[in-house]
């Protein structure tokens, strides 16, 4: 039976499985760099999709997952049934604060509208002075790329924050994510 | 004290003017046609920017406004304060449920990471069945061209659903997006009765 983790690395990813092969490789590649790692997963509790995957390769690699899951998802087909932490929230608010709160950073996979949503919603809490834990993106095949050309095209029409730039840290593999992190919570230990 | 009108619109858009003047054009320009139309305006409540001057031409038509604002921003220095209505909620996240509970349909006008961070909330909801409104991003001067190639990728790789895309319209001039809502409650109206 793993241990509960003291670091935890929220993941954003989509509950569909991607068109891309590559797509699920670069799941199955971040849980498996999260186990090795001693970093926990905070997800939303979800079997299907690239979701699933990441969680299942985390537990393949003795890795220990957290699922922060709204009802009626508690033993229904859905839900990831080798969850070690079940949190259960009211609403999806409720998921998205405590998530934030219990995790030490977050990484978006490539995914749909939910992952950018949750994306673009850290990166503007930190706008909002409330939020100093690193977000990764993983710019997998430069699936994002798109979304980095919209924020060029923000900078460009003066929409963007000066200091926008230095809220996340784009990688192009998932490991680097899970690598940063570790160094992150090096510094943060060491600052302590 | 105004009526509260049959529909309102909820707008996103920049707290700053940005750096191509259609876009403020495109803002004054959708204040009018929504108060010309009847149609109210929610929104955030700020005084500066795209979103200032939406409030301040829908005012000056003679439209209604209704501004939700969270009581840390209670008392800030660029809030605009002719309001018809004004909601004070306690956080960030009752606003936003709030502005989405007032609304009928919902408005992106361009911006920045807080717009597109509404925008993509809004669409978000609707790709999981949570509202059934209508979702207008205006596209000025094809400033959203670059988002509107991502959502394109999510399809493509299977991320994205064929039906979300029935649930946003991309308009070139604001005026549109009056005309198309209308159609909309019309059509919507027709089918209830």
């Amino acid at each position: 039976m793993p241990e509960p983790k003291d670091h935890r690395l929220c993941v954003f990813c989509d509950t569909r499985s991607a068109s891309d092969p590559r797509f699920p490789s670069s799941a199955v590649t971040l849980g498996l760099t999260m186990a090795e790692a001693g970093i926990g997963l905070v997800f939303a509790g979800d079997a299907r999709g690239t979701m699933g995957t990441v969680a299942q390769a985390v537990k393949a690699n003795g890795g220990w997952v957290t699922g922060v899951v709204l009802p009626p998802m508690p033993g229904t087909a859905d839900e990831f049934a080798a969850i070690d932490e079940r949190l259960v929230v009211a609403d999806r608010q409720e998921r998205k604060r405590l998530m934030f709160e219990i995790s030490d950073g977050f990484v978006a996979l490539p995914g749909g509208l939910d992952v950018l949503d949750a994306l673009m919603e850290h990166l503007t809490w930190m706008q909002k002075g409330r939020h100093c834990k690193p977000v990764y993106l993983v710019n997998d095949g430069g699936y994002w790329d798109p979304l980095l050309d919209m924020f060029k095209e923000m900078r460009r029409q003066d929409f963007l924050p000066h200091n926008f730039d230095a809220r996340f840290t784009k990688v192009e593999r998932p490991a680097e994510a899970v690598a940063g992190l570790r160094q992150h919570l090096v510094r943060r230990g060491a600052a302590a | 004290m105004k009526q509260i009108p049959p529909n309102r619109l909820c707008v996103y858009c920049g707290s700053n003017a940005g750096a191509n003047a259609i876009f403020l054009e495109h803002a004054k320009q959708l204040g009018r046609t929504m108060a010309d139309a009847g149609l109210g305006l929610v929104y955030g409540g700020g005084g500066g920017g795209l979103m200032g001057a939406v409030a301040r031409s829908v005012k000056t038509a003679n439209g209604h406004v209704t501004s939700v604002i969270p009581t840390a921003l209670l008392g800030a220095q660029d809030m605009f304060d002719e309001v018809d209505e004004r909601h004070v909620v306690s956080d960030y996240h009752g606003r936003k449920r709030r502005m989405v509970d007032l609304s009928d349909g919902f408005v992106a006008l361009p911006g920045g990471p807080g717009t597109l961070e509404e925008l993509s909330e809004q669409l978000a909801w609707a790709a999981g069945g949570f509202h059934a409104k209508p979702i207008f991003i205006v596209n000025s001067h094809g400033f959203w061209g670059r988002f509107l190639d991502l959502l394109q990728t999510m399809q493509r790789e299977g991320f994205m659903g064929r039906e979300i895309t029935a649930r946003y319209i991309v308009v070139n001039e604001p005026e549109q997006l009056v005309s198309l809502f209308l159609a909309g409650r019309r059509n919507a109206g027709a089918a209830s009765d």
